[in-house]
């Protein structure tokens, strides 16, 4: 068991981080920060999809992480996947829940669109690419924001479905095992979710490319 | 393609099952076969194709910073999540646990209030109240009488009248006030004012006293052997009133028209009345009441006093009180108490008198000009309460007494507070089985909620 532990303290990948030891329920060994390392990405992508800020994100997974030590002990060793997104997925919930109860408006708006440092508006990663001329890249950015509002158009439960099948690429099984509810849930809730964002994105089509436009 | 050749459209689930590769291969034909036939399938596959390719597309955030940590973090602040107190940390068992106890408690409460086990039906316990022992209490008159007869001062001729005054004289004086509409009610004079005012007074009555029979029966027995032996001290009406309220609000009401025979053969002593009354007596307060004025004699003022006793609760004897001397009060109680227990008991409490003298007692002094509003008594009431008093002739009051006993409660006497089966106030012994009741269900609604919460927080076991 250990020694097929990609996590196990030791490896490779734990060169660049400080060890952090912990043991699971069956005594297996792991080291914590590479399980961050690893699991970082997805679960920011996760929560910043779930709650449409940077800010809110950031502290969502830094919550879950740290939750996540310290309950590593009831971790059975099973799944550490969708034991660490269901993680992220209940403090997203969690985070839900307190904003809507206290919404709060920024006392700095940035504009639509650049509110996050990951797309600020002159940063070079938001520069055209080479082999991208302008118009495609204006493509690019007007369908992801379109996508993007169209999944925080969903329910939050249907979103965290699609979001974790469709963009995490977990199998049901795994999703099923993240959010803690059965195999026909999972399919039900990620047929309509996919149906409804079709259907926002369908309403929005003029502001698609025209190549992803739908025609009724 | 449907039982009759009729296309059904593919189901959203299939189909996005479809897009991910899950189907099996028979159902993987399926669906091709469907989209090829049918353009809504076809459209709908296409879209979701669409729309599936759309989100893969969507490029991954990197996030703005390494979450590693540096150092380790800290331990979990004790007490379980903030905002949560050590209750919370209980396990779900324990709240299952409790919940179930505390609903088995409820229902074995609620089966014992149905099946009558809380309500004790033996009167020789101790512990038993002449509230919850109607028909025990009801029964320690004719024991304390038969041992007073056998004492053989001036009871001698009163054992069969006195288990008839028994049972019969808790509501006697008590509706004594309504006595006078009743009658009316029943021989067409009725006086709706005054039984309103009746009304008034019998829901302002002291309700039931619980005091244990054995007392009940020391103090009857005490009362008994004073009065036959001191005969000839001065009567108290206000005391005698006083008893006949406290075995008013004691004493069970159960009818027995067969007693209503029994008055005719009347206690021949003096000390007859004080006797016949006093053994349904049962708070202990009022027993030392009763033995001031059981003591009281046959004098003149005697009628008075056993007028004012059969009008006896404390609320009518306020009343007579602000409207005059209570002395002559007495036979207009006295005469409407004995028409109260006619009109009550009917044509078999009535049938044993067969001698209609519409003639007050001669003991009792007609004064008319402090007579009450119920001093006056009606036509009916004047000719059945001397029928009541031919009976025991040789003292006209203590037969009056008896007689006034045995009265039943009238309807009036027993709106609101009492029960229509056992005559007694429904406020008694049994509120504090209710509050039991309501504080087991306040109980296992707050577990349950309780239990419902703990569960919903498990469910999100993860941290």
């Amino acid at each position: 068991m250990a020694a097929a532990n990609p996590f196990a303290p030791g490896n490779p990948d734990c060169a660049g981080h400080t060890p952090l030891p912990l043991q699971d329920r069956a005594g297996a060994a792991y080291c914590f920060n590479c399980i961050i390392a690893h699991f970082q990405s997805p679960a920011y992508n996760l929560a910043r999809r779930m709650l449409n800020d940077w800010a809110w994100a950031e502290d969502a997974v830094q919550d879950s992480f740290v939750a996540g030590y310290r309950a590593f002990h009831q971790f059975r060793g099973d799944n550490l996947p969708a034991w660490i997104m269901r993680i992220v997925a209940n403090t997203c919930r969690d985070a839900l829940r307190y904003h809507r109860a206290r919404p709060a408006l920024p006392l700095d708006p940035r504009p639509a669109g650049n509110d996050d440092p990951d797309n600020p508006t002159f940063a070079a990663a938001d520069l055209p690419a080479i082999t991208e001329s302008p118009e495609e890249h204006a493509e690019r950015n007007e369908l992801r924001r379109a996508i993007e509002a169209g999944l925080a158009a969903l329910p939050a439960e249907r979103r965290l479905v699609v979001l974790l099948v469709d963009m995490q690429g977990f199998s049901y099984e795994e999703t099923a095992a993240a959010l803690n509810c059965s195999l026909g849930t999972v399919k039900s809730r990620l047929s309509r979710g996919r149906r409804e964002l079709r259907d926002y994105l369908r309403a929005a089509g003029e502001l698609l490319p025209a190549r992803f436009r739908q025609d009724d | 393609m449907g039982i009759f050749g009729k296309h059904r459209h593919i189901k959203p689930a299939i189909l996005s099952e479809y897009l991910d590769g899950r189907l099996s291969l028979r159902e993987k034909e399926r669906v091709e076969r469907a989209v090829a036939v049918c353009a809504y399938c076809r459209e709908e596959l296409e879209s979701r194709r669409v729309t599936l390719s759309l989100l893969r597309e969507l490029p991954p955030i990197p996030p703005p910073r390494s979450f590693i940590f540096a150092a380790p973090p800290e331990a979990a602040p004790a007490g379980g999540r903030p905002g949560h107190s050590g209750w919370a940390a209980l396990p779900a068992w324990a709240y299952a646990g409790a919940a179930a106890l505390a609903g088995i408690a409820l229902a074995l409460l609620a089966l014992a209030d149905a099946g009558g086990l809380t309500v004790p039906q033996s009167g020789s316990d101790n512990g038993a109240t002449i509230a919850s022992l109607p028909q025990p209490a009801a029964q320690s008159g004719p024991a304390a009488l038969s041992e007073l007869e056998s004492q053989g001062e001036g009871m001698a001729a009163a054992p069969a009248a006195a288990p008839a005054a028994m049972p019969q004289q808790a509501y006697s004086a008590s509706v004594e006030p309504t006595a006078t509409p009743q009658a009316a009610a029943a021989m067409a004079a009725p006086e709706s004012g005054q039984a309103a005012a009746t009304k008034e007074v019998v829901r302002e009555m002291p309700v039931e006293r619980e005091v244990p029979v054995e007392v009940v029966r020391e103090v009857t027995r005490e009362v008994v052997v004073e009065t036959t032996s001191s005969a000839a001290e001065p009567a108290g009406e206000a005391v005698a009133a006083e008893s006949f309220a406290a075995a008013d609000s004691v004493s069970e009401p159960t009818p027995a028209p067969r007693a209503a025979s029994i008055p005719d053969s009347g206690p021949p002593g003096p000390a007859g009345p004080a006797a016949t009354a006093i053994p349904p007596m049962a708070s202990a307060d009022a027993a030392a009441e009763g033995a001031e004025g059981a003591a009281e004699p046959p004098s003149p003022a005697a009628p008075s006093g056993y007028a004012n006793g059969a009008s006896g609760s404390r609320g009518v004897q306020g009343n007579q009180d602000s409207i005059g001397p209570p002395g002559p009060a007495g036979p207009s109680g006295y005469a409407n108490g004995v028409s109260q227990s006619q009109g009550d008991k009917g044509d078999s409490a009535a049938t044993p008198i067969p001698t209609p003298t519409a003639t007050p007692p001669p003991t009792l002094p007609p004064t008319p000009t402090a007579a009450p509003p119920t001093a006056t008594p009606t036509p009916a009431a004047a000719a059945t309460a001397p029928a009541r008093v031919a009976g025991g002739r040789s003292t006209p009051p203590p037969t009056e007494t008896a007689s006034l006993a045995r009265a039943e409660p009238s309807p009036a006497a027993t709106e609101g507070p009492v029960e229509p089966e056992t005559g007694r106030p429904a406020a008694g012994s049994k509120i504090p089985l209710r509050i039991l009741e309501g504080i087991a269900a306040a109980l296992t609604l707050a577990l349950l909620v309780a239990l419902a919460l703990k569960l919903r927080r498990n469910r999100r076991s993860y941290p």
